[in-house]
């Protein structure tokens, strides 16, 4: 058994979120025991509370890691054993944001309207403008040619 | 048998003329045509009467001004230059005396690459009798050359013998000019290929419809003479006996293209007026009614004509007079249209024809004019790629050329140039559309267009030379059936004025009729852009985001963003699963 400290919140979003603790809410520090070995990507802790099962997101210090708390087993009031799975997005942010990409699709300024978007649809119906620019003829003269 | 040549230019004397007066159907020059030529061949000693007659509906030949020429010409394939063995010479003869006088001039030889041309001035027409007729008193010029002997030797000079005829007439205006004659003797050898040339010029008038007639002697007459009509080859091989060649084989030739009549900007002789609707109107009636007065004392008038002796002279003349008007069309008037200058007509064609009131004056207009319009920058309309082809289609109609469309890709954002160039001789139009892109500071062409704009206004009527009154009644009444023909080109402008604007959001000014003289056209130019409804998603862009192919670090980019290729190279501490679940979702959309 390893003491550790763990902390459980609410997280209610998206699971594509990078930034995800920040939206967290609930947050909650407890002490537990992480059950078996070093298990940094499905840990399970232990706590001496009765868990609420609206916790569904947790961060423990000892391995600065984001995890779903994914079941909570033997919810007593004495005791609860927290499931984890890690949350690569958010545990990784800092060198995810930091890793090199091209954008397929993007809804800030890294964007260009011109390529063709099949995902866009467009009406069958047309609108029409029109511009005048400018005359061209006003009245007819008669023109007579002859050879002096 | 005969060969008859006819002059440059038609009998209607529709070529420009080079003299100040209209109705000269001769040449200052040589033939151009090198189907009249004439090719001997096959003949020793050959001799030819060379006649001028007239087949222009009057007797004789009538030759006025300056001193008329009688060209001759020799052509050939042969090198006549390079060895004076076997160069052509013609002495030089002067001789006058009361009855007969003539010259014969060497004017030199022409030698170009592929033909060889001996020029003779050989007979001057001299002597007149009236200022517009005059008597043929020709020479006759005989030239004659040496056979050759058995080595082909001993061409070396032609000589003539100068002989006199003609025919003189002693009466004035009432016996006609009947023939002027010449005739040439002209040695050819057996195997030699030359071609004759002959013309008549004129300063002054010529009679239209003069012919020139070759005709062999009797010593001939069983003999074929071979017009040819076609290119003739030169052929020069590298000292190749100049004359004894065999012709079997011909190949073409490039023939010297006829020089163009005229200049664009250096016209003389033709004129090109500006004419009110009222003063075409009396330039019908003037034209079929001679000098301006009642109509009934003009008819009078054309009606003791043809009860003379001469009855096809009023015709003629009108024939003349109409032929000298080479076009009469309306046009319509493009912006910067302006005259140049003033004329006061009252001599058209040689014939005095009072055209216009006493004290009118009419503009003379440059032939060419040209004028431009633009537009302003035409926007985008959708600001995405609905702005494009195939969902966006742009139309530019432009009056009296048509609609044309544009490319939206090159046109959108940026501004239209139309430049407008129109030659007043034909009515020929052209457009130049040309694009001005303002961001780049550059304007480039698009495309050009052409179009007859001008209106032929008819002149003459259906009536033939020869029949003054029909001709009146026919004049008057073609005119009069433009008048009809105005009031169905109104109606139909009415209707495209309905239609131009039923289908259009954006009203569009309507230009009416100036005068009776409208076209069946706007005069205003318009663009359409037609543009596929962009139905506005809401939030289509936050949810669904619209495509990118930026490039930069995940971090940099906000909101909703698919990545299609991604580095986690430097993403440390995740394990294989985790690192495939994040491209993953990468890959599948994440907010950022």
């Amino acid at each position: 058994m390893i003491s550790m400290q763990i902390t459980i919140g609410v997280y209610k979003g998206k699971r594509a979120v990078i930034d995800k603790w920040a939206r967290t809410s609930s947050k909650l520090t407890i002490a537990g025991n992480v059950r078996g070995g070093i298990d940094a990507v499905t840990p399970i802790v232990t706590v001496n509370r009765q868990i609420l099962p609206f916790y569904n997101y947790a961060y423990i210090d000892m391995y600065d890691s984001y995890y779903y708390i994914t079941d909570l087993q033997n919810n007593t009031r004495d005791i609860t054993d927290i499931v984890l799975s890690r949350d690569p997005l958010q545990t990784f942010a800092a060198g995810i944001k930091s890793s090199p990409a091209i954008a397929a699709r993007a809804s800030d300024n890294h964007v260009n309207a011109d390529y063709p978007d099949s995902r866009y649809q467009a009406l069958q119906s047309h609108d029409t403008s029109v511009y005048k620019i400018g005359n061209v003829g006003l009245s007819s003269e008669i023109i007579l040619g002859f050879i002096r | 048998m005969a060969i008859i040549l006819n002059l440059y230019g038609d009998p209607q004397c529709k070529t420009p003329a080079i003299s100040a007066n209209i109705g000269v159907a001769g040449i200052t020059g040589y033939y151009a045509d090198q189907n009249n030529w004439v090719t001997l061949s096959q003949m020793d000693y050959t001799c030819y009467r060379v006649q001028l007659s007239n087949v222009g509906g009057r007797d004789g030949v009538i030759l006025s001004g300056g001193t008329p020429i009688f060209d001759f010409q020799i052509i050939t394939d042969r090198e006549i230059m390079t060895d004076p063995a076997h160069a052509i010479t013609v002495d030089t003869v002067s001789k006058t005396n009361t009855t007969n006088i003539y010259n014969a001039v060497f004017a030199g030889i022409e030698d170009t690459s592929t033909q060889t041309v001996l020029h003779c001035n050989t007979i001057q027409f001299t002597g007149y009798e009236s200022p517009n007729w005059f008597n043929a008193g020709l020479t006759v010029q005989e030239y004659t050359q040496q056979p050759p002997d058995a080595t082909g030797s001993n061409r070396t000079q032609w000589t003539y013998n100068v002989k006199s005829s003609g025919v003189t007439v002693s009466a004035q205006l009432t016996a006609q000019l009947q023939q002027c004659v010449c005739a040439y003797k002209l040695n050819i050898w057996n195997t030699d290929f030359y071609a004759f040339a002959f013309g008549v010029s004129a300063a002054g008038e010529m009679q239209s419809g003069t012919q020139i007639l070759l005709i062999p002697t009797a010593a001939f007459a069983d003999r074929e003479i071979k017009p040819y009509v076609g290119p003739v080859s030169r052929e020069s091989a590298a000292g190749a006996y100049i004359g004894s060649r065999d012709k079997t084989d011909i190949k073409p030739r490039d023939i010297s293209a006829t020089p163009n009549p005229y200049g664009f900007n250096s016209v003389t002789g033709l004129y090109l007026v500006k004419m009110t609707q009222s003063q075409y109107t009396n330039l019908i009636y003037q034209i079929y009614n001679g000098v301006s007065g009642d109509l009934l004392n003009q008819l009078g008038q054309v009606i003791t004509d043809l009860a003379g002796t001469d009855s096809k002279r009023p015709a003629t003349e009108v024939q003349a007079i109409v032929n000298g008007i080479f076009c009469c069309h309306s046009v319509p008037v493009i912006g910067g249209y302006t005259p140049t200058g003033t004329v006061s007509l009252s001599r058209i064609c040689g014939y005095t024809v009072s055209m216009f009131d006493s004290g009118d004056v009419v503009s003379t207009v440059n032939p060419l004019q040209q004028s431009d319009i633009q537009s302003g920058i035409i926007p985008r309309q959708t600001g995405c790629y609905l702005d494009f082809a195939p969902f966006t289609k742009c139309a530019l109609t432009i009056p009296y050329f048509g609609t044309v469309a544009i490319d939206p890709s090159a046109l959108l954002g940026n501004a239209l140039h139309l430049y407008f160039t129109i030659d007043l001789y034909a009515g020929n139009a052209i457009c130049t559309v040309s694009i001005i892109d303002t961001a780049a500071g550059v304007e480039w062409i698009y495309t050009t267009l052409h179009a007859k704009i001008g209106t032929e206004l008819p002149i003459i009527g259906a009536g033939a030379v020869g029949d003054p009154i029909g001709k009146l009644a026919n004049g008057i009444s073609a005119f009069a059936k433009q008048g009809a023909a105005i009031g169905a080109i109104e109606t139909a402008y009415s209707i495209f004025d309905g239609i131009q604007t039923a289908p259009y959001s954006t009203p569009i000014t309507r230009q009416t009729a100036a005068d009776s003289n409208a076209f069946l056209s706007p005069y205003e130019c318009y663009l359409t852009v037609t543009t596929p409804n962009n139905f506005n998603a809401g939030d289509f862009w936050t949810l669904a985001g619209i495509p990118s192919h930026m490039s930069g670090n995940v971090g940099s980019f906000s909101g909703y963003t698919i990545f299609e290729h991604v580095d986690l190279t430097g993403v440390s501490g995740a394990i294989d699963a985790e690192l495939v679940e994040i491209e993953n979702t990468l890959r599948g959309g994440v907010w950022l």
